[in-house]
């Protein structure tokens, strides 16, 4: 379903060709972007050597990269492009960012370099109902945690019909969460607190891990990560803190954080990435703020916040490490030296998708 | 004679049940969440977080004039964004935790009053936009004291929020968490004319 660009209607032809004749200069907002146009907001907000900047915020890729229109948008004076109803997941590889649209029941697949735009789970017998997460594995194939369909879809790459992937056929499921690593889909259910790990060549389970039998306590996992050791990162709802185990067995490796209302305790931790120098990013939406820790498990510092506004995380769901490209270097201001890319999404604010650069300001 | 007494005693446990709906409370509803695997036997733990009173001890490692005495979450309401009454459904009715997902940019709107009009059902569906200011000047409404005299709908800062139609604790015993009955549409008619 494609929607029309707000206040670009059909009657705006006659000033089209008016500005076509003048000089062919660019007549809609897409056009445009790319460029920082307010000042940038930096964090930590409380000042000292700014280690983040907010980038951008949009519902659009045309709010992101520059795209010509076609010559159909430019005769009837209108821009097609899918566009963020609700973000939920997000997952970034290679020049795509993946946006689970749980409003459309849709992954909506942007190009970032070229702007170009795929909605993936609309189309043949399996329809995605409610998909909150998603993954890509190393062949391109798409795995999607469906909440409506208690399943993970596993939208294979080389076109085969979409498989739904189960614990067994009578356990119900519900897949709020999604890594991957190799051949292994990790995916976060909330229904049985615990990990279970598919086979993505084969699709079956080959183990689960029961996180309250690994830690102790019960853990409401919420989101899962994998490290760059290997290790898996869960976030607990309910324990407002990340719970690292090992990769292979399940062993407890050690907690980040507890519940409360302080400077370093977690509201409601969602979704979790965790980078390749270490950094673990949490989206946090009851604090509205995505928090930061190294390896060892201390906090480093605080991002977004509950402002609807640049740099603002309103109620923060999704994040996504996304390794440098061309046209995210190009947003980052000057004096800013970006070592990768973080993509937030939230499930509140006018702008869904918050874009972020990590590194240093000189 | 086993016919004869079925009937009275499917009665007697259909108006059993029927009374204990009615009771309301939030054990054994949707949101007692103490039974699930990652409950913890807390009932009230998946909604509230508990306040600390001690400040953190160490700053963080890249925010060293980071302000050790704030608070973070609970009813913190600030510019653009919808009442607490409001974002602590949103947390689980996203998709995730809970099936409904309110949290659409059509259905959720926000104290700017971009698009205060828009009123009907969107996409379709049978959600009511939320964190919208009551449009007491509109005819089709009636006025705001009316509307909260009864003490059972709820228009926190003027604003129509989920906690106005719905009592996430039950306390009335409705379908949906309703605050009262709808049966005649008389919820909705406390707000709307027609």
């Amino acid at each position: 379903m494609r929607k029309r660009h707000p206040g670009v209607g059909f009657f705006n032809v006659w000033r089209i060709c008016l500005i076509v004749v003048a000089g062919g200069v660019p007549f809609v907002s897409g056009c445009a972007s790319g460029r920082i146009t307010a000042d940038p907001v930096y964090f930590p907000a409380s000042g000292g050597p700014a280690h983040v900047v907010h980038l951008k915020s949009f519902n659009r890729i045309d709010d992101l990269v520059a795209i010509e229109p076609t010559f159909v948008e430019l005769i009837r004076g209108e821009r097609y492009t899918s566009r963020i109803e609700s973000a939920a997941g997000v997952t970034a590889r290679g020049e795509n960012l993946y946006v689970c649209d749980t409003d459309q029941g849709v992954i909506h697949v942007w190009n970032l370099t070229t702007g170009n735009t795929r909605r993936l789970g609309q189309t043949g017998e399996l329809r995605l109902a409610t998909p909150v997460d998603v993954a890509v594995g190393a062949d391109g194939s798409v795995y999607v945690a469906d909440t409506g369909l208690g399943a993970v879809v596993a939208l294979r790459a080389n076109g085969a019909v979409p498989v739904r992937l189960r614990r067994e056929t009578d356990a119900s499921f519900r897949p709020v969460s999604l890594a991957i690593s190799d051949d292994k889909l990790y995916v976060a259910d909330l229904e049985s607190a615990s990990i279970v790990v598919f086979d993505t060549s084969t699709g079956g389970v080959t183990t689960t891990l029961t996180l309250s039998d690994k830690t102790g306590d019960a853990v409401m996992p919420m989101g899962v990560a994998i490290g760059p050791k290997g290790n898996l990162f869960v976030s607990d709802a309910m324990g407002g803190r990340v719970v690292v185990l090992s990769a292979d067995d399940g062993k407890l490796i050690r907690t980040m954080s507890r519940r409360g209302n302080r400077l370093g305790d977690m509201g409601q931790p969602k979704h979790l990435d965790v980078s390749a120098d270490g950094t673990v990013f949490v989206a946090d939406s009851e604090f509205a703020h995505v928090h930061l820790y190294n390896g060892d498990g201390q906090l480093l510092m605080l991002i977004g916040g509950p402002d609807d506004r640049a740099g603002g995380t309103p109620m923060p769901l999704g994040v996504a490490v996304a390794e440098k490209s061309a046209t995210l270097e190009r947003l980052v201001p000057a004096g800013f030296e970006a070592q990768y890319f973080v993509v937030v999404t939230n499930s509140l604010g006018s702008k869904r998708i918050n874009l972020f650069a990590v590194g240093m300001k000189r | 004679m086993t016919g004869r007494l079925l009937i009275p005693i499917g009665s007697l446990v259909a108006g059993l049940a029927l009374v204990g709906l009615a009771r309301g409370g939030i054990e054994g509803s949707k949101h007692d969440f103490s039974k699930k695997a990652w409950g913890k036997d807390n009932a009230c733990g998946a909604c509230h977080t508990p306040q600390r009173a001690e400040t953190p001890r160490t700053k963080p490692l890249w925010d060293p004039g980071a302000d050790l005495t704030q608070r973070f979450g609970g009813s913190v309401v600030t510019r653009g964004r919808a009442g607490s009454g409001t974002t602590t459904c949103l947390r689980c009715h996203d998709g995730t935790v809970a099936p409904s997902n309110i949290s659409s940019a059509q259905r959720t709107e926000f104290v700017n009053q971009t698009r205060s009009a828009r009123f009907a059902p969107a996409h379709g569906s049978s959600n009511h936009p939320v964190g919208i200011k009551y449009p007491q000047l509109d005819r089709g409404f009636r006025p705001a004291n009316s509307v909260t005299g009864k003490g059972t709908v709820r228009l926190p800062n003027g604003k129509v929020e989920c906690i106005s139609c719905h009592d996430p604790h039950n306390g009335a015993g409705q379908r949906h968490f309703l605050v009262t009955s709808n049966a005649g549409s008389a919820l909705c008619l406390t707000c709307h004319r027609k």
